[in-house]
């Protein structure tokens, strides 16, 4: 669009236009801009709202697939689930979570914080190609 | 809270070109799960009314609350595994 817009401010200044001629062109490519842009889908960065699912997809180099669709309202039940856990079970799941170099506190997840993580999950990917041949690609959609 | 799964779609295909589809219709088991659920929630009550008065309070009947929310999120969960010799597509609807 800016090659276009630069070629009638050339006719309008090599005076093989008028300027209200090219003040109309420039009107109708912005008007044409503005209508392809809002024809293309949306790109998976830039929408909006809440993600619904959690994507889970694993193409081996063997041609085994895995296709995991897992609702994220199940996820965020399961982290509401975590807040009512015994203390003294909540303990232990702590502490073996931090040994295995996890040391986040499950007790002290808010309902904010779930729905902030839920939220953020938008522009989470994670994209594993290994050596030989193995795909492994984690989204929420 | 929504309702729990009502159909759980099984479809297998072996190399041979043998195809199996399972529709379990899960719904079927409803009025079994709310009886369940039921008398969970209520023993849970009762233990959480104890334990209160002992001094020890716990939340039970929420935990229990919460696996049922749990459960009747499964809706839309998809499994698909594909390999040489067999497909395997699991949905719950």
């Amino acid at each position: 669009m800016g090659e276009e817009r630069t070629r009638i401010l050339s006719l309008v200044a090599e005076g093989k236009i008028t300027a209200e001629e090219g003040s109309r062109l420039l009107d109708a490519l912005e008007a044409h801009g503005t209508q392809t842009a809002a024809a293309e889908p949306p790109t998976r960065t830039g929408s909006t709202g809440a993600p619904k699912f959690m994507y889970v997809k694993v193409v081996s180099a063997e041609g085994d697939n895995v296709n995991v669709k897992i609702p994220l309202s199940l996820v965020r039940a399961g982290l509401k689930l975590t807040a009512l856990i015994p203390p003294q079970a909540m303990e232990q799941i702590n502490k073996q979570m931090a040994d295995h170099g996890m040391a986040i506190d499950l007790a002290n997840l808010k309902h904010e914080d779930i729905e902030e993580l839920i939220e953020s999950l938008r522009e989470m990917e994670i994209n594993v190609d290994s050596k030989n041949g193995d795909n492994v690609r984690v989204y929420c959609a | 809270m929504n309702a729990p799964p009502a159909v759980v779609d099984v479809h297998v295909a072996g190399a041979g070109g043998r195809r199996v589809h399972l529709w379990l219709p899960v719904f079927v088991l409803w009025p079994f799960l709310l009886l369940a659920g039921g008398l969970a929630i209520a023993v849970a009550a009762l233990v959480d009314a104890v334990l209160f008065a002992m001094g020890r309070p716990h939340r039970f009947t929420a935990f229990v609350l919460g696996c049922f929310d749990a459960l009747t999120e499964t809706r839309g969960t998809q499994v698909f595994v594909e390999n040489e010799s067999r497909t395997v597509d699991v949905r719950v609807w």
